[in-house]
């Protein structure tokens, strides 16, 4: 169904995807548990967060490539789109910066914890674990970022909504 | 102020306008404060985008996009038309009825607004253009009535602002059942008098009790979505978050192996679109509640408290006050964006004035679906204009109407506590 090459172009959604189900899964057995077998487990929720938060950034990324952020557009029609092109440049250079900011930031996060060895409070895995989706959705996003830049540039997108 | 906050809300701005992404805009402005204000250290911002997303009732938005995704692939929404037009086909202003009424339906499976209009609206607006409606109206209503969507639980706005509040969003879903029933009785009411004035007909005659029964029994596997979802947190059996993922368990059961319209294909289209929908969401949230977290470190909150009762002592006037700027913040500004960092800043002043945290809840909400209604920044139109095929400016005309109906209702939902409160059992 999804060939080795386009699962690499399409590792966002792949993992994001996967971690949605994962969240299912886990919440599911819990309710089972707690309702049908009266015995509670004490990591699932817990772990279901955690797959919730891979999903949110590893799926930020994948939002860009897809163009869904929201996003407020209507100065990029004003003057019938004709500043359309400089805008949008100059959106996708902010959005570039910040999140190159916060890869930088989160990476420097994430080796802090490794030095501390903090551990999550059910599961006693590495917090960094958790914290690393932040720099890695966050450099993903500030990549795919890029690509749509290239692309808008190159004239193959239309800043106003569609292919070009 | 400090100067840095006026730094990070001209930053705010100048960033939306550009069109940057609402969350990147938010973080963006945040990372300036870091870094021009010196306000904190940058591990503020990273520990606050995993804390605000560690939240166990957050969990419930996934579940019910997803729940709200399988059931757009699938045929609920156009069961359900059946069971509106047996009940109020025959009304003047029939089809119009049967949008609202539908509307109503659908937006106790599904969280989000704009999913509303394009599941009813989709089927509807064509079918009311065939019987001879304008096109005008038959989108406007579609459009209006998709508001109910956020209103009538599930919904993610409410969600939203539970976690925010730190309010139950339990109570919050229970408490938005009797005002969403208004509002839409209130739409109902608008087409209505729109529909004599345009001389548009019902069908005339009553459905027989027979075919009532009928069309209930045909889409009964999406009647009980509600009944399973609300049930189970009104009798304090589930957590909202559980309630949806029973909710996403049983759609996906009953459209996967009851009715048969899964097939692998659909199952990853609906995670792809959860998995987009969820992300854009939450990077909002994620930065957002660090925006929220920095105001309240600098007491914006009870300068604001304090301002707005420096211009008046009476209580009725400060939530006028409070409510024309809540329904000016939501012309232009984002739903998510305007609970998340309203919240913090008004809740203080309406508790102060009397207001249950649930009561404000719903009335924020309320005026937040009534923005998806107007320009420039409402998502119901942009749905609207494109499964209506009419343009933004006429639509944003026919819409009026409706946005006065819903005005009333606000009015009396705002000014009368009970109405919200009574359910969830807090007045």
């Amino acid at each position: 169904m999804i060939k080795a090459k386009s699962l690499i172009t399409r590792i966002e959604e792949v993992v994001s995807s996967f971690c949605l189900s994962a969240m299912i899964v886990i919440i599911s057995v819990q309710v089972f548990r707690r309702y049908v077998l009266q015995s509670s487990l004490d990591w699932s929720e817990e772990l279901a967060r955690y797959f919730f938060i891979w999903a949110v950034y590893i799926g930020c990324s994948f939002a860009t490539k897809e163009d869904r952020h929201l996003e407020v557009t209507i100065l990029r029609h004003v003057n019938k789109g004709k500043w359309a092109k400089p805008i949008t440049t100059i959106a996708y250079s902010l959005t570039i910066i910040f999140c190159g900011l916060v890869t930088v930031w989160g990476t420097q996060m994430v080796f802090f914890l490794i030095n501390t060895g903090q551990k999550t409070q059910a599961l006693e895995i590495s917090m960094f674990w958790i914290y690393i989706a932040i720099p890695l959705g966050m450099g993903l996003m500030c990549l795919r970022t890029c690509e749509r830049l290239w692309l808008l540039l190159s004239g193959k997108i239309d800043p106003l909504g569609g292919l070009g | 102020m400090d100067s840095s906050i006026i730094l990070i809300f001209v930053s705010l701005a100048t960033f939306l306008i550009l069109s940057v992404p609402i969350g990147i805009a938010i973080g963006l402005s945040v990372a300036v404060g870091i870094v021009f204000g010196g306000i904190l250290p940058s591990a503020f911002l990273i520990q606050k985008m995993f804390t605000s997303l560690d939240v166990f009732p957050l969990m419930a938005v996934p579940f019910f996009v997803m729940a709200g995704e399988i059931m757009q692939k699938g045929s609920m929404a156009q069961r359900l038309l059946e069971v509106s037009r047996a009940l109020v086909g025959h009304i003047t202003g029939g089809m119009a009825h049967i949008s609202v009424l539908t509307s109503m339906f659908y937006g106790a499976l599904s969280g989000s607004s704009p999913a509303t209009v394009a599941a009813v609206g989709g089927i509807m607006v064509p079918s009311m253009v065939k019987e001879g409606y304008s096109r005008s109206f038959a989108t406007a209503v579609n459009t209006s009535a998709g508001s109910l969507g956020v209103i009538i639980p599930p919904s993610v706005p409410l969600i939203i602002y539970g976690t925010t509040a730190g309010a139950s969003v339990g109570d919050l879903f229970i408490a938005g059942i009797i005002p969403g029933l208004v509002i839409g009785i209130f739409l109902m009411a608008c087409s209505y008098i729109l529909a004599r004035k345009y001389g548009y007909t019902g069908s005339g005659q009553r459905a027989p009790l027979g075919e009532i029964l009928r069309a209930i029994k045909n889409s009964i596997s999406a009647l009980m979505v509600p009944i399973i979802v609300l049930g189970g947190i009104y009798g304090g059996f589930t957590t909202p978050t559980e309630a949806g993922v029973i909710a996403v368990v049983y759609a996906f059961v009953v459209e996967g192996f009851i009715l048969r319209t899964l097939t692998f294909e659909k199952v990853w289209l609906i995670l792809r679109g959860t998995a987009l929908t969820t992300s854009s969401i939450f990077l909002v949230v994620a930065t957002a509640t660090a925006l929220g977290q920095i105001l309240l470190f600098n007491n914006v909150p009870d300068m604001l408290v304090n301002f707005l009762l420096s211009i008046s002592e009476n209580k009725y006037v400060l939530i006028a006050i409070i409510l024309i700027f809540l329904l000016i913040m939501g012309t232009f500004m984002d739903a998510l964006a305007n609970i998340l960092i309203l919240t913090p800043l008004l809740l203080p002043v309406a508790t102060e004035l009397g207001m249950h945290p649930i009561h404000f809840g719903i009335v924020m909400i309320i005026c937040a679906s009534m923005g998806f209604l107007t320009p420039p920044v409402g998502v119901n139109l942009f749905v609207g204009c494109s499964i209506g095929k009419i343009s933004i400016e006429k639509l944003s005309i026919a819409v009026i109407p409706f946005l006065i109906a819903m005005f009333i209702a606000l009015m009396l939902i705002t000014f009368i506590p009970g109405i919200a409160l009574w359910l969830p059992g807090l007045s």
